[in-house]
């Protein structure tokens, strides 16, 4: 009887102690992000109008840069370069700068469109388009990805879009396909996701 | 008469009389724990008053702005600062080497933007939906030494500390998507897209920025600058660095200054205002809630004061309890005690066996007292916490304080050994024949 007392005693005073000392709420909050100390991956977009999303009502949401920069990893740094009215000659002179100076992973370029309604002489657009990716190559970019143009843009843009298949090909930077869509932020956005995706 | 021996017979004795041991014991408990929740309970609201007193960050803690100090410097505990001043490595540097400065935690604001998600989950109850992109700042502090700045997190957790995908959000944050404190919960998990921005081009002010991604990961209060976040110091960096090179940063509100702020914990409160005269003669002004921190550390010590008297009032008469029931159990041992005087015991054996008894009584009630003592504090901290949230204020922890579980088993066993001491010293001087003869 007394063994009987003196293990009901120990048990109650144990209980006691595990619901008095049971460890203090933990640390809410969501878990740890596995991608938290992964080198950041810096991505530049060049383009125009269309790229910088001037006209939209939430460019920051609704242009393709910015919906494409929502689909990849998080730890990725992102410039926008794109501006209104940026023909070939103007990423030249004022996008690639940029390039220089973030040494990005990955360029998605969209130029063109300004040049089809500046009506520049194609000789001129391939010569600049080639200098473009060149020095987007010195700047150390190990994925380019060039987009070419939506027919609707009128008859000349076949032209340019023969220019820049060939530079794709002579460059070996990857084409994404947009001759047959839509100009529709959504649709340019996910043919550029779709092109990122294609490759690991 | 070995303690082997004394303790055998001290056990039987309680074995004997069970149901008068249990009593005993429980009257030592409730007193223990009594004593026990209340300076939980007390210790728990000093810490919980303090926290929010000195916003979560050490009671020793000094701002220093990137300013010069005013000629009011140390007459107030939030004087108006001097004209701007730049805080670079060798000012941290002869900061940290003051005297009585016990560390030191740059801080660095930086101007960002902030694009919050489309909508937010049914859990945070906005009232706003689709909230706009807000431009404000983000202050950087190094994470890994989060006790030394004063933060307090009221959902949620801190970032990594070196993390660049995981942000805290302060309550201007909440207040500016439409959430509320209670709801601050809701909106950990979601994800922000910030933008350093550098301006391009001064005329037009065009600018361009730098963006990342970040997953919200708790909501915090903090007095280390304004802002609508709190993130690793190397994110406030890197997008500092972005915008500085730009041009004309003061017009997006930010200086060129290495750091934003500094934020210094002296060692002991008693030292503050020497270190912050110290500081303001290296040239910076100083901010420290130090003379309400003593005010209110002199009102709750007076109610811990008063807390504990209670609890010991409530052992004490426990510990009378222990007397009354040990002065009955030598009324009812006459014949024991005779018998043992009789065999050749002494008078200090039987006070051992009676003072054993009355030990093994208070540490046992003492130990049961304390754990429940400190369950009932865990039971009112919960209830506690509940309103808390409610209101969107930072919760009470409570730890295991086992220093003063200790403090209380050792001052229930030590009292129960008082209370016993007188009637064993009677049953010790009681001589064998009449023990036995009465009996």
């Amino acid at each position: 009887m007394s063994t009987v007392r003196t293990w009901s005693t120990t048990l109650v005073m144990v209980a006691l102690s595990a619901c008095a000392c049971s460890a203090d709420r933990a640390a809410s909050g969501p878990p740890v992000d596995v991608d938290a100390n992964v080198p950041s991956k810096t991505v530049l977009a060049l383009g125009g109008r269309e790229s910088a999303g001037d006209g939209l009502g939430d460019r920051l949401r609704d242009a393709w840069p910015y919906r494409v920069f929502d689909a990849l990893p998080r730890p990725t740094v992102f410039v926008n370069g794109a501006r209104d009215d940026a023909t070939v000659a103007h990423a030249l002179a004022e996008q690639v700068p940029l390039a220089r100076e973030l040494r990005p992973d990955m360029v998605e370029v969209w130029l063109g469109a300004d040049d089809v309604a500046a009506r520049t002489p194609i000789r001129a657009f391939t010569s600049d388009f080639a200098r473009l990716l060149g020095e987007l190559r010195a700047a150390g970019a190990r994925r380019i990805l060039v987009a070419d143009l939506p027919a609707v843009y009128g008859e000349r843009t076949a032209r340019y879009n023969d220019a820049i298949h060939r530079l794709v090909r002579d460059a070996g930077v990857e084409l994404v396909p947009l001759a047959r869509a839509r100009i529709d932020q959504r649709v340019i956005a996910d043919a550029f996701a779709a092109a990122i995706k294609s490759r690991p | 008469m070995t303690w082997r021996d004394a303790i055998a017979l001290a056990r039987r004795s309680v074995g004997r009389r069970g149901g008068r041991a249990a009593l005993t014991v429980l009257a030592v408990a409730l007193g223990a724990a009594l004593l026990s929740s209340l300076l939980i309970a007390g210790d728990a609201a000093r810490q919980r008053v303090l926290d929010q007193v000195s916003a979560g960050g050490p009671l020793a803690g000094i701002k220093v702005e990137a300013a010069a100090p005013s000629a009011v410097a140390l007459d107030s505990d939030n004087p108006p600062p001097g004209p701007p001043r730049e805080i670079d490595d060798a000012a941290l540097d002869r900061i940290s080497k003051l005297r009585d400065v016990a560390s030191v935690v740059p801080v660095l604001a930086t101007p960002m933007l902030v694009v919050p998600p489309v909508s937010l989950p049914a859990a945070a109850h906005s009232t706003r939906t689709d909230p706009d992109m807000m431009f404000s700042s983000a202050v950087g502090v190094d994470l890994a030494r989060a006790g030394d700045v004063p933060v307090s997190v009221i959902a949620g957790r801190l970032p990594v500390p070196t993390s660049r995908t995981e942000v805290t959000v302060t309550l201007d944050y909440l207040r500016r998507v439409g959430v509320s404190k209670a709801d601050a919960g809701g909106v950990v998990g979601t994800e922000l897209r910030l933008g350093a921005p550098r301006i391009e081009d001064a005329r037009v002010r065009r600018f361009r920025a730098r963006w990342s991604r970040a997953q919200i990961v708790g909501v915090v209060s903090q007095e280390l600058g304004d802002g609508l976040l709190l993130v690793p110091f190397e994110t406030a960096r890197s997008a500092r660095t972005w915008s500085l090179s730009g041009a004309a940063m003061d017009s997006l509100g930010s200086r060129p200054s290495q750091y934003s702020a500094l934020f210094v914990v002296a060692r002991g409160l008693q030292r503050v205002t020497d270190v912050r005269a110290e500081i303001n003669q290296v040239g910076y002004s100083t901010s420290a809630p130090e003379t309400l921190i003593t005010q209110v550390q002199r009102y709750v010590h007076v109610v811990e004061l008063v807390l504990a008297g209670i609890g010991v009032i409530g052992l004490s008469i426990a510990a009378l309890g222990i007397s009354n029931a040990m002065l009955a159990a030598i009324r009812e041992r006459r014949r024991e005690i005779g018998v043992l005087k009789a065999v050749g015991a002494a008078d200090r054996d039987v006070r051992r066996v009676f003072l054993v008894e009355a030990g093994t009584l208070g540490f046992v009630g003492g130990l049961a007292g304390a754990m429940t003592g400190l369950l009932i504090a865990r039971l009112l901290a919960g209830v506690v916490n509940r309103y808390l949230t409610k209101e969107g204020l930072e919760s009470v922890h409570l730890g295991v304080p086992v220093a003063l579980l200790a403090i209380v088993v050792a001052g229930a066993t030590l009292l129960a050994l008082g209370a016993g001491t007188l009637p064993a010293i009677r049953a010790a001087r009681m001589p064998a024949r009449q023990a036995i003869g009465d009996e």
